[in-house]
């Protein structure tokens, strides 16, 4: 057949359209980390860092291999060397860089109002946050699986334990997850000042430690991880346990702001952070008392950042699954509705739930004492923001700020009162209970430990009582709110009778 | 013919704001309406109640007769959004932007494939599928943005000013796209500044400012109703300084300057009659304007827009202000919400 020569009127002909392209990622992976991958492992921050970390790592070890060859017997001492720089490298790479990235992944989203058409695929706010955190932590496992080559050539240098310092690489992986999960669900929440101070002060702390601090523990934590030592085992663990709630509970707060409102995402994660700091305290008091009570106060601290801020209003469609039940229903929706109205009673239900913990497994004064100055600490940015700012549009980051300026007055105080130990420098800042805990961990016996308990109660108390009031107007819309939902449920019963009836 | 659009005593503030006012319309399935107000009058907003991206502070609003608050899910299916104004992905080409959005929407395999090769044969992006999303130009954008909006072919198309910033023939490319859109017969609620390009393209019209509906009928109804009432439009050129019509037309009340021109000016005279015409045209001549050319116009829908706004200024009967919430539904009036900050996309 002749071919014929395409004429002038004949449209140029376009290429070929490269659909089979669309295929690099099978259909079962969630499409946002198929979206953040496709964008993530193209962007210049992976591809540098990628290639520094392996820069770096090959100069450190053609360095140090010749030296270890020399030395023949200092080839154990070389290897710890270069174990501590290979971890400080890995660490700097995905306990810094790659949280930090995450601090900017929804809000650039918001802001360039691409959200907003995410929100009308079936993609959920979940799915959404959490395929964006699970790209970045991806990413981070490429790093890790690209240091490995490194940590196999170091033991060819002697003196290295094998599985303790994988397992070390993959506790700092697993904490990176955690840092990772903080900063994606922070950078949902719109306060500039907040993903500011987390980017320079979250990264300087960071970067001190590993360079002062972690180079320095890397044998303990290998001592640790080598799980010869039950009590520092469980430590660790728990420490797992922790980071695993944390980062669930930072990547709901990252989903909770994106979530349409008719979406109920407080009454889950009241009850399941109020079920794991139970369940953590009554696993961990029988090994360590106090670790128990630290893991019930941090959890109680992530549960509290939550019901303190959530956004008091929401559709009255959330109400109906409540009513259906009854009585009940209704009853438990004071305490489980969003919102941080039912919030402050649900803080109430959890301070209760605490004090009766330790009175059930470990009636210590000192334990009421640590609880009453935790719980007070955690209620004193709700009160504030309830007499100064209550409507404050974004009371998380509020909360949050106001929260973390507490703890840094209260290490600067216990720091003061290391070198000048005068008691009524912690008294006079007592308004923060959490100033009183170097007189709280005094011996048993001193006679402060008393009047500690006793203040930090009755300030825990004030602070209670401010929130509460200032949710009763809110608790008083809620009753209109079920009469909608109630006329909803009835025009929907009529709806399903059907008119023949 | 049923209602594809149903919006009935719709309310949406945000703190003092009343962003929309008691609106109600309907929209019946394959039509196209045009949404047209001035900035801030709340297009914007009523849009994204219909797209549940927002949720009313009272009233209701349903899309094929599901309820855009209690049924998102349902109601997401069957729309498809263009918003006025989005950014695209870093690190992310056409075909790759679409197959995103495809996934998104639940597509798989082969059933994926073809939707995207069908939307952009449709939109003409098959020549940009390498190129980077962020790197097209604003008509390329809006193709691309209207190739995503349809991937899952939704009956409902809610545009928000789709054509803003396009260049001419960007213009007219959309607007050929959206003509076969309709043919299909699906329903398209678009909102626009460029009044003379709905009247082409939309079955009605639907007017708002400050939050109210003021009007709402077809283009061709709009101009032929207010010619009586609106009066007559001439075209006035001069010789000499253009300005002079204007200048004149200080001292005449009864003749309105609706646009200076380069050769004279677009006057309004408030009667239809051809004597009371002529005789301002001879006062003109008398009083020292150089008239070369003078004839009658036709009224366009800018000119119909004014006169509702007008008549809504000079308070007439029949644009009173909507009753008032008494019961707000979730989110009472008087909450403040920031203006600064978008609202975070809720139903």
């Amino acid at each position: 057949m002749a071919e014929t020569s395409p004429s002038a009127t004949t449209p140029p002909k376009l290429p070929p359209l490269p659909i089979e392209s669309v295929n690099d990622f099978p259909d079962r992976l969630s499409p946002m980390l198929v979206k953040e991958l496709r964008q993530g492992l193209r962007t210049s921050t992976f591809v540098i860092l990628f290639l520094v970390l392996q820069g770096l790592l090959a100069i450190v070890l053609l360095v140090t291999t010749p030296i270890a060859t020399a030395e023949g017997s200092l080839s154990g001492t070389v290897g710890e060397v270069v174990s501590k720089i290979v971890f400080c490298i890995y660490a700097l790479g995905i306990l810094v860089v790659q949280p930090l990235r995450g601090i900017s992944a929804v809000t650039t989203e918001i802001r360039q109002n691409t959200i907003d058409l995410m929100v009308l695929t079936r993609l959920s706010a979940w799915r959404i946050v959490y395929g964006k955190w699970l790209s970045i932590v991806g990413q981070s496992a490429l790093i890790a699986f690209a240091i490995l080559p490194y940590l196999i050539l170091r033991y060819s240098f002697g003196g290295m334990q094998l599985f303790a310092e994988l397992v070390l690489m993959a506790y700092l992986f697993f904490i990176s997850g955690t840092l990772t999960a903080i900063t994606v669900g922070l950078s949902a929440t719109g306060s500039v000042l907040l993903r500011g101070l987390v980017v320079v002060g979250g990264s300087a702390v960071m970067m001190g430690y590993i360079f002062f601090g972690l180079h320095r523990q890397i044998p303990e934590f290998v001592e640790i991880l080598s799980f010869t030592r039950s009590d520092q085992s469980l430590t660790a663990l728990a420490i797992l346990a922790i980071a695993v709630y944390a980062s669930y509970f930072f990547l709901e707060v990252g989903t909770t702001a994106i979530a349409p409102t008719s979406e109920n995402r407080a009454t889950r994660k009241r009850l399941l952070g109020l079920t794991i700091m139970v369940g953590s305290y009554l696993l961990l008091h029988a090994v360590d008392p106090a670790l128990a009570l630290t893991s019930a106060l941090i959890i109680a601290g992530c549960i509290s950042l939550d019901l303190f801020s959530e956004r008091a209003k929401f559709p009255s469609v959330i109400c109906r699954r409540f009513l259906r039940m009854g009585p009940l229903g209704r009853a438990s929706g004071r305490l489980l509705y969003p919102g941080w109205a039912t919030g402050s009673l649900f803080f109430l239900t959890m301070s209760l739930v605490l004090f009766l913990l330790i009175f059930l497994t470990n009636p210590d004064p000192r334990n009421y004492t640590y609880a009453a100055i935790g719980l007070g600490t955690l209620a004193f940015p709700a009160a504030l923001i309830q007499l100064f700012a209550r409507d404050s549009s974004n009371r998380f980051s509020l909360y949050l700020t106001l929260l973390l300026l507490c703890f840094v007055l209260t290490a600067i105080l216990s720091e003061l009162y290391r070198v000048v130990p005068e008691k009524l420098l912690l008294w006079v800042f007592s308004f923060i209970p959490a100033v009183l805990l170097p007189i709280a961990g005094q011996s048993a016996s001193s006679p402060d430990q008393s009047t500690v308990l006793l203040v930090s109660a009755i300030i825990t108390g004030i602070y209670l009582l401010i929130i509460l009031g200032g949710s009763l107007p809110r608790m008083a819309a809620l009753s209109k709110l079920e009469t909608e939902a109630l006329e909803d449920l009835d025009a929907q019963d009529l709806a399903e009778v059907g008119p023949d009836h | 013919m049923s209602v594809a659009i149903s919006v009935r005593n719709l309310f949406r503030y945000f703190g003092p704001l009343k962003a929309v006012d008691g609106i109600s319309f309907d929209i019946p399935h394959g039509s196209v309406c045009g949404f047209v107000g001035a900035n801030g009058a709340g297009k914007t907003t009523t849009m994204r109640m219909l797209a549940t991206l927002d949720y009313p502070t009272m009233g209701s609003a349903e899309i094929c007769g599901i309820n855009v608050v209690n049924h998102p899910d349902k109601v997401r299916s069957l729309i498809g959004w263009m918003p006025d104004h989005f950014g695209n992905y870093e690190h992310m080409t056409v075909l790759e932007y679409l197959d995103f959005y495809a996934r998104a929407l639940g597509y798989t395999g082969d059933e994926r494939r073809s939707r995207i090769e069908e939307v952009m044969a449709f939109a003409d992006l098959v020549p940009l599928a390498s190129r980077l999303s962020n790197k097209l130009s604003k008509g390329m954008t809006q193709r691309l943005c209207l190739g995503r909006a349809l991937l899952h072919d939704p009956q409902v198309l809610i545009m928000d000013e789709p054509a803003a910033g396009l260049d001419p023939r960007a213009r007219v490319e959309l607007k050929h796209l959206i003509r076969i859109l309709a043919e299909e017969g699906k329903t398209i609620f678009i909102s626009s500044h460029i009044l003379s390009e709905l009247g082409e393209m939309c079955d009605s019209l639907l007017f708002i400012n400050a939050g109210r509906i003021v009007h709402h009928g077809d283009a061709e109804s709009l101009k032929r109703g207010s010619d009586t009432s609106g009066g007559v439009y001439y075209d006035v050129q001069v010789d000499g300084n253009p300005e002079s019509v204007s200048d004149w037309a200080v001292l005449n009340t009864d003749v309105e300057i609706m646009e200076t021109r380069k050769r004279g000016a677009r006057i309004r005279i408030p009667s239809a009659e051809s004597a009371r015409a002529a005789e301002i045209l001879s006062r003109m001549v008398r009083e020292g304007v150089r008239v070369i050319e003078f004839h009658r116009e036709q009224r366009n829908l800018e000119d119909a827009f004014i006169d509702i706004l007008g008549k809504i200024e000079e308070g007439e009967p029949g644009l009173t202000p909507p009753p008032q919430p008494t019961t707000p539904a979730g989110s009472p009036p008087n909450d403040p919400v920031p203006p600064a900050e978008p609202p975070p996309p809720v139903v």
